[in-house]
């Protein structure tokens, strides 16, 4: 069940962000946004306030492949946060010809922007149209058992410079669940700020996917410029997709 | 027949119920006295019904088959077309129903992540529908806090497969579909997209 609502609510979050794609060949990361980065946004439904920071956040993951290959990727996204609960993310995409992919997300306003600095264009997404994605989300995804997934604290301990508690939690996935030979141990051990109420560092292993490590550097805890949360003058702003069964409007 | 005869047969009449036969008939149209007598007696036969009626508290055969003449025309009738027309009217509120929730649960939903091409038989659970995620099997919860993000894509049927997501696709080929990943890159939820999925990107 609470794997249920986090998903739903990690979904309506996500589509709060827009669904615009922006032109292809924005490669990077373990599923390769070949089509386009779609949206950026805090999983959380609750906007934390009264904690700004701006921060650099850093994934580094590595695959190994069946014949023993490595595949080793890192990636590096901007972390605005302002004290009313506004969130501003800039993604680095690693493909030369393309710039960042940004997100903003503003509870307080109501919307949530994708911004796409190559073609200087915006999609607005309303935030109270998440309601009919929460539900088309929790109404149909299929849930495997939570009963196996087992959760063990870790008691606080500093982080790149913060207090957080560490949480690790493990899953097993039987012989023959997915088809597989033997049982899959998966296992993510996230260390959360009690100040920021972010993650700091997550390390995850899943042999299905690999294993990362993502880290949140460079904290700041001053209130970022304003300005990070507007949505720049002359770029083209246009109204993202109210359903998301539709993909996103042409451009 | 003689007025005698008649006042005989008249109060035997009167007494059963029945009707007079020919020759009385003839001699009552010719008798005015006996007529005069007949009413009289029919009216006080009449008469005694009811009072022994009321006593009893039973009517008659012939009341009570009178009474249920009446019931049968003031109400079968009614009660039939009655029913006949809440019927018809469920019969059409299920029908409207039916295709209501065909329309919303089939119609509305076959834009959406169907294929336009055949190139993919989608035979994942939920790709047909709107929101469409179909969640990660086994996937471990996020933590507090935690950023998300989208991205469209192509996958193919074994990356599909090792998500626990099956799809029926030609050899080779992939089908657009948008991966939910959390801060660790890993995915979450998983929308397959229409082939006309990329028709919006270009």
């Amino acid at each position: 069940m609470k794997r249920f609502a986090t998903l739903s609510t990690v979904g309506l979050c996500a589509f709060l962000l827009g669904a615009q794609a922006p032109p292809r060949g924005e490669g990077h990361g373990g599923f390769e946004p070949r089509l386009g980065m779609m949206s950026m946004g805090p999983g959380s439904r609750t906007p934390v306030t009264g904690a700004p920071y701006s921060a650099i956040q850093t994934t580094e993951s590595q695959q190994t492949l069946t014949d023993g290959n490595q595949i080793t990727r890192q990636e590096q996204s901007k972390v605005y946060r302002d004290s009313q609960g506004r969130v501003r993310m800039e993604h680095a995409i690693k493909s030369a010809e393309s710039s960042p992919v940004i997100a903003i997300f503003d509870p307080v306003a109501g919307f949530a922007h994708v911004l796409h600095p190559s073609t200087m264009t915006a999609v607005k997404t309303p935030i109270h149209a998440h309601n009919e994605f929460r539900n088309g989300v929790s109404a149909r995804t299929k849930q495997s058992p939570a009963s196996d997934v087992q959760t063990e604290d870790l008691g606080t301990q500093t982080i790149n410079g913060f207090a957080a508690t560490g949480t690790r939690t493990t899953r097993t996935i039987p012989a023959g669940a997915i088809g597989n030979q033997q049982a899959i141990q998966i296992v993510r051990e996230a260390w959360v700020s009690i100040d920021l109420k972010v993650p700091v560092m997550i390390k995850s292993s899943d042999p299905r996917f690999g294993s990362t490590v993502m880290q949140l550097t460079n904290i700041v805890r001053t209130e970022p410029d304003a300005a990070l949360f507007q949505v720049p003058a002359n770029y083209a702003v246009t109204n993202g997709p109210s359903r998301m069964n539709r993909p996103g409007p042409r451009q | 027949m003689t007025c005698r005869e008649s006042t005989v047969e008249l109060v035997e009449c009167a007494r059963t119920g029945e009707d007079p036969d020919a020759e009385l008939q003839a001699h009552l149209m010719s008798c005015s006295r006996c007529k005069e007598r007949w009413e009289d007696e029919r009216r006080l036969t009449t008469q005694f019904r009811i009072m022994r009626d009321a006593v009893t508290g039973q009517p008659s055969m012939a009341g009570r088959e009178e009474l249920m003449r009446e019931f049968e025309r003031a109400h079968t009738g009614g009660f039939h077309v009655f029913w006949r027309w809440a019927l018809n009217a469920a019969a059409i509120l299920l029908v409207v129903l039916a295709l209501v929730y065909d329309w919303r649960h089939h119609g509305s939903a076959g834009s959406v992540a169907k294929p336009q091409k055949n190139s993919v038989g989608l035979q994942a659970e939920d790709s047909g529908d709107e929101g469409g995620f179909v969640s990660v099997p086994y996937a471990l919860p996020l933590a507090p806090g935690e950023f998300v993000r989208i991205v469209r894509t192509e996958l193919d049927r074994e990356a599909l497969a090792g998500m626990g997501i099956d799809i029926e696709t030609a050899d080779g080929a992939e089908v657009p579909a948008d991966v939910l990943l959390g801060e660790d890159d890993l995915p979450r939820g998983v929308r397959v997209l229409p082939d006309n999925g990329f028709s919006n990107l270009e």
